[in-house]
């Protein structure tokens, strides 16, 4: 590949590693169609570079958010426990699904859950409330809102229906490639009372150990390009960093918008693909 | 509400290096590639590493720190795994522990 070629490449995965981060979701939605649409390379190849991508995301941004707090690691891995699982069987039964419905059904859940999250504003659960239902595990966690320096603590609700909806946020992303993080945070969000800037910075940690198993194969295939993914991990490494620095601009009510936005345009995109008119299938 | 320090000081060093160090590596490979004009190449296997760094190969340098940053997010639940063992906090070393195995059979799955 052409030098300026990787460094483009690069710039370009800026923009996923920044809305990655700011968003807490992996960007493989960005880097696959910009590589094949964009580039022309190989399916293959930029599915391999988008995992290498998402994970230095998640590493990059999560430096960051661990330190402020606002990543809950206890919730984290809770969640990871049905995620991983999800995905494993979403894999497994990909062969027998029909791509095209799942697609069609996938952006309808998005809309779905957009629309849900634009219509209602953020619930408060206190750590104390978590108490007083006795849950299996605490998950209580406090942050200091980057913004505005106020100190946030927060109980978990409906830790039951987290576990189902994420092994189901693993499935759809085994089955499909794509949607661990835009299910994850309206799950986090809605169903479990996280304030949307923790939901954010959890499901982007949560996302690296999701996209190291597709990685861990796709090098034990030799299926990875070295200087592909380098000029991506370099790319989404600054972006993360800026996302960080974006996360601490915004209140949590704006990204509640946005990401409410971004979830209409993936819902666009998601029903493209489905009829054949948009790379990344 | 459990104590959240211990843990973030055990984890945040964790992706911290792992970032700095694939960082450093895939830089000087991609800058060292371009220099020495083979902007083309697979990774290296993991065995071929040392050999190919010595030699001053641009892959195997890219290639290390890709692995390394692969390597990181599962460093990180090792890690967590260590400060919940010293807290004894059994919950938490057995939801570590099923991630970690869920992460071995979505591995070897994939590899079959």
């Amino acid at each position: 590949m052409e030098p300026l070629v990787l460094m483009l490449i690069a710039l370009l995965c800026m923009s996923a590693g920044a809305i990655g981060a700011l968003m807490g979701i992996g960007g493989g939605l960005i880097i696959i169609p910009l590589l094949t649409l964009g580039f022309n390379i190989p399916m293959q190849e930029a599915i391999g570079a988008s995992l290498i991508g998402v994970i230095a995301t998640s590493t990059g941004a999560a430096t960051k958010y661990v330190k402020q707090g606002l990543t809950n690691v206890r919730l984290a891995l809770f969640l990871e426990m049905s995620t991983t699982l999800g995905s494993i069987v979403g894999a497994l039964i990909a062969v027998y699904t029909n791509q095209t419905l799942l697609f069609l059904l996938f952006s309808a859940l998005l809309v779905y859950a957009g629309y849900t999250m634009l219509r209602r504003s953020e619930v408060t659960f206190t750590p104390e409330q978590a108490e007083a239902e006795g849950q299996m595990v605490d998950l209580s966690c406090r942050y200091v809102d980057p913004r505005n320096s106020c100190e946030v603590s927060y109980g978990v609700k409906g830790l039951n229906k987290g576990l189902a909806y994420s092994s189901v946020a693993g499935m759809l992303s085994g089955l499909l490639g794509v949607g661990g993080g835009l299910v994850k945070v309206p799950v986090m969000s809605v169903c479990m009372c996280v304030p949307l800037k923790a939901a954010a910075a959890t499901s982007n940690f949560m996302i690296g150990v999701t996209a190291l198993t597709g990685a861990i194969i796709f090098y034990g295939h030799g299926l990875l390009n070295a200087y592909l993914c380098g000029a991506v991990a370099l790319g989404t490494f600054a972006g993360a960093y800026i996302g960080t620095i974006l996360m601490a601009r915004y209140s949590s009510s704006d990204l509640r918008k946005w990401f409410s936005l971004l979830l209409f345009v993936v819902a666009v995109t998601m029903v493209m693909k489905a009829f054949g008119l948009w790379g990344g299938a | 509400m459990p104590p959240q320090t211990t843990l973030c000081d055990v984890v945040q060093p964790i992706l911290r290096w792992g970032m700095v160090l694939s960082l450093v590596l895939m830089f000087f490979g991609l800058v060292l590639g371009i220099i020495t004009g083979s902007e083309e190449g697979s990774v290296v296997p993991l065995d071929e590493i040392p050999s190919q760094l010595l030699e001053l190969d641009p892959s195997a340098f890219l290639t290390l720190g890709i692995v390394l940053l692969i390597a990181t997010p599962l460093a990180r639940v090792f890690g967590s795994l260590c400060v919940f063992i010293r807290e004894r906090d059994r919950k938490f070393i057995m939801v570590s522990f099923a991630v970690l195995l869920m992460v071995t059979v979505a591995v070897l799955l994939g590899a079959a």
